[in-house]
């Protein structure tokens, strides 16, 4: 796509395909179905937790949350003065129409949440803040100042929004038939859809403006009338839910329905302005539950709405060179910007985790990469940098200057607003964090959330399902424990999760009795039976575990953790083609998902089918790469079916290294690794160094250095040289170790005012003059470097750590001597290691 | 809402809009929505003027 050809992105927040096709089928979204013809669409995965400011800017970014810093509904105002929907400053990231605006493309983007203040890129942006109307339609209703870029549009566009009381009851009947007999004052339901049908009309009048009269490459318009509907009377749509009262069934039954057929009426104007060579897209950000699992009611918490949200939105595009017809599988948020990018055979960066969808091209495409868009210079019609204010950095600068005494403490409930918006847009961090596996992250947030809250049952929720992850069950334990003694009206989920502990400690007769206990004291769920599946499946009793899996399904026919082991349990029967069947279907559902896709390799074995195997394993490694058993099954396929002995000992080779061991010393320099390094040469470990480094009065028993770990980040082809030796790595250097090998870690904690204090008197100073001129700065420099190292050990499953403290060392050499042997499983000779810890060292410390 | 999805025919009517205040306007954007107001606008002012 160069600059002749075009992209249309069209956002339908909580767009859901189990409300379209039975409206397509009915003939009720005719330009929709037609859409679908003419191109490829599918299913598109959300991300948890299913907010919709975080998605969307996910979709714009091809990043994370944690990584594009967009993390809630709201923020705290950078003068402290109070809480504010959060803003487009706040993103940290790049979004697509930087991109575009650094490659000289002109973008059109109306209504992106969140988009306020406006980003002078070229082109027109409208903000989120644009159609929210104010007052009566006779009031001036004048725009926010920074809501449109550039400036000149504001006049035209201001006088384009529809204010909610200009609408007749001819635009609301379609909707609420009962309309004018109700009183709108005392309706919610109805007020809702007044003002998401009067947003909708604002928005897209600004686009079809927009549209027709600026030339554009680029033009995205965001809208949440779907949601917003759909939140107000999805309970209402057909079939009647028990509870909902016939009176109330009649007056919304037709909102959703409408909803969606507006929506559809929208997009055919909107295909008028898209010429042979525009590339449309329509995108939602997640689905909405529309069956029997719509949630009965919403506990009273922040977001809570967002448990009506679906874990698949929908994703359809057509456009020239892009397939018919096609239905296509597996996609996910994170693939939107890839896939953008690709449009525009402009390179994806390597930081995006998401994939272009190549599958709906009619011909091959062969993406390019770059690292990073952040590092890439030029105009990206962002926000200047002084323009970005970091909430927490304004914040906390707020605190200083109130205990400072230079400004007022602001009123109480202000604070406690800003205190309570500042702990949601933690806990949305954390379940980022753990919805991606990083559990220690989440674990680090939700226990300090939890100390300021201990009455918040949610954050027990989630702390207790990392903790099961990583495996800590005395803490699942205590906080289950905890937790009973609050009075929540969650607390029968409890049984839950000490099901889930026992399930983590492979106590699998005593997990089930706990999940059959949970069955009858709520809802049956799908995640209910998909345990108590598994409980049956780890003991080996597939029939058992296959009828939960059916129950399951019965109750979420897009359980894609189901299918995977209702598959699991027909391929252990020796059912391989059925079993095929379903572990496909867990990928259509959910693509990223490494098990998966192993299992599906080993099927084709089974099948003889080596070249699909192969391709299924390689798949699963690129997901998961320490899959070990993948990687076996790779090397076997390719040596003795695909004539392929390259690939095979390509994998060979790694499986090698891995199981060749590297003792690594690290620790801050002066925490005491040089005499660490030195105990294990003696007690009989081979030691990787070049003694360059010589033996001085700091170090008088030698350094044990290696030069070339110097440039460890730019070459580590030297790392072969290290298997089955020790070598010494200091910390900053520890997190640039290649993820090929397997490691015995030994990490030297000492206190860091001794080790700056040690350092400075290594450097000429006396110890009274470092104690003088401690460099405090350089002091929090080293304490950031400690917890980058820190939270890099925490991710490290497969990476065996020590910690080891200086100071244990010196008072209890023989003990700690014994405890290396132990940890490092060898032979070594103890007194040695112990003779090394001298008095002399002891001594230096103690001066 | 009727079956037949009404904006196409409303486009090819140039805006001269037979139903003012449908849906089919409002699903025509910026021009149908102008084009909307002034036949209304128009319409006030005359019943205005009539008394």
């Amino acid at each position: 796509m160069g600059n002749s050809k075009k992209l249309m992105v069209i956002g339908w927040d909580a767009a859901d395909w189990d409300i379209i096709y039975p409206l397509i089928k009915q003939g009720k979204m005719p330009t929709l179905a037609k859409f679908l013809k003419d191109g490829s669409h599918g299913n598109l995965a959300t991300l948890n937790p299913p907010l919709s400011p975080m998605l969307w800017t996910t979709i714009a970014t091809g990043k994370r949350a944690y990584d594009h810093g967009i993390l809630g509904f709201t923020e705290p105002m950078p003068d402290g003065s109070g809480v504010r929907p959060v803003n487009s400053t706040s993103r940290k990231v790049k979004a697509i129409w930087n991109i575009l605006n650094q490659n000289n493309y002109t973008s059109n983007v109306i209504g992106w949440w969140p988009s306020y203040p406006a980003e002078p890129i070229n082109g027109v942006m409208v903000s989120n803040f644009y159609q929210l109307a104010k007052g009566q339609i006779n009031e001036d209703w004048p725009l926010l100042k920074g809501c449109i870029h550039p400036e000149s549009y504001s006049e035209k566009l201001k006088e384009l929004r529809l204010h909610p009381n200009e609408l007749t009851a001819a635009h609301i009947l379609p909707f609420v038939p009962m309309a004018p007999e109700l009183d709108i004052n005392k309706e919610n339901a109805l007020t809702e859809v007044v003002k998401s049908l009067a947003h909708a009309s604002s928005l897209h009048n600004a686009t079809t403006y927009l549209a027709e009269e600026t030339d554009w490459d680029f033009l995205a318009v965001y809208h949440d009338a779907i949601d917003h509907m759909c939140h107000a009377a999805m309970k209402y749509h057909p079939p009647q839910l028990p509870g909902i009262k016939d009176e109330d069934y009649k007056k919304y039954r037709n909102v959703v329905e409408s909803a969606y057929r507006f929506h559809d009426m929208m997009l055919e104007r909107m295909l008028d302005f898209a010429t042979e060579d525009t590339t449309v897209m329509i995108i939602s950000d997640h689905g909405f539950h529309s069956d029997h699992l719509r949630p009965l009611r919403l506990p009273k918490e922040p977001a809570a709405p967002a448990l009506e949200h679906s874990p698949y939105g929908i994703f359809a595009i057509k456009g020239p060179g892009i397939k018919k017809s096609e239905k296509i599988y597996g996609a996910s948020l994170l693939d939107i910007t890839p896939t953008m990018l690709t449009l525009f055979d402009l390179p994806i960066a390597e930081d995006m985790e998401g994939r272009p969808l190549l599958q709906i091209f009619e011909k091959d495409r062969k993406p390019k990469y770059i690292d990073s868009w952040e590092k890439v210079e030029g105009n990206d019609g962002a926000h200047k940098e002084s323009d970005k204010v970091d909430p927490w950095a304004s914040q906390e600068a707020m605190k200083q200057l109130v205990d400072l005494g230079y400004v007022e403490k602001p009123d109480a409930d202000i604070a406690r607003a800003i205190e309570k918006t500042k702990g949601e847009l933690q806990y949305n961090l954390a379940r980022t964090y753990a919805d991606t596996g990083k559990h220690k992250e989440a674990i680090k947030i939700l226990e300090i959330l939890l100390s300021k809250t201990p009455e918040n049952f949610r954050y027990y929720y989630y702390l207790i399902q990392a903790y099961t992850a990583t495996g800590n069950i005395n803490r699942c334990s205590e906080l289950i424990e905890k937790a009973k003694l609050l009075e929540s009206d969650e607390s029968s989920k409890l049984i839950y999760f000490e099901g889930l502990t026992l399930l983590a400690q492979k106590k699998y007769i005593q997990a089930n009795e706990k999940f059959q206990e949970a069955s009858k004291l709520f809802r049956s769920s799908s995640s209910l039976n998909n345990q108590i599946g598994k409980a049956y499946r780890l003991q080996e009793k597939w029939e058992d575990a296959l009828t939960y899996y059916e129950t399951s399904l019965k109750i979420n026919p897009k359980n894609a953790q189901a299918y995977h082991g209702r598959a699991i349990c027909l391929l252990k029967l020796g059912k391989v083609e059925e079993a095929l069947e379903d572990f496909f279907i867990a990928i259509e559902l959910l693509y990223f998902f490494p098990h998966a896709h192993y299992y599906i390799g080993e099927c084709f074995v089974k099948l003889k089918l080596y070249k699909n195997a192969a391709e299924s394993f390689e798949i699963a490694l690129s997901m998961a790469p320490k899959l070990g058993k993948a990687r076996k099954f790779l090397v076997d396929v390719y040596k003795n079916h695909l004539n392929n002995p390259e690939k095979s000992a390509f994998h060979e080779n790694i499986i090698d290294a891995k199981n060749k061991n590297i003792t690594v010393v690290s620790g801050l320099p002066r925490s005491g690794t040089s005499m660490l390094m030195q105990m294990l040469d003696k007690g009989g470990m081979n030691i990787l160094t070049d003694k360059k480094r010589e033996a001085d009065e700091s170090n008088p028993k030698g350094y044990y250095e290696y030069e070339k770990i110097k440039s460890l980040k730019q070459d580590a082809s030297w790392m072969d040289e290290a298997i089955g030796k020790v070598v010494k790595i200091v910390s900053p250097l520890l997190t640039a170790i290649p993820d090929k090998y397997h490691y015995k870690v030994i990490v030297m904690e000492r206190s860091l005012h001794d080790v700056l204090v040690s350092q400075q008197v290594m450097l000429g100073k006396t110890r009274k003059q470092a104690l003088e001129t401690f460099p405090f700065q350089l002091a929090a420099n080293f304490q950031n470097e400690i917890n980058k190292v820190n939270t890099w050990i925490e991710e490290q499953p497969y990476t065996e750590i020590l910690k080891l403290n200086y100071n244990d060392i010196i008072e209890n050499p023989r003990f700690c001597a014994e405890k290396i042997t132990k940890f490092l499983n060898q032979q070594l000779d103890i007194d040695k290691m112990v003779e090394v810890v001298d008095e002399k060292l002891n001594r230096s410390k103690l001066k | 809402m009727s079956d037949k999805n009404p904006s196409k025919k409303i486009l090819k009517e140039k805006f001269e809009l037979p139903v003012a205040g449908s849906l089919g306007i409002l699903a025509n954007g910026a021009k149908a929505v102008t084009a909307w107001r002034k036949v209304r606008d128009n319409a006030k002012k005359k019943e205005e003027k009539n008394g």
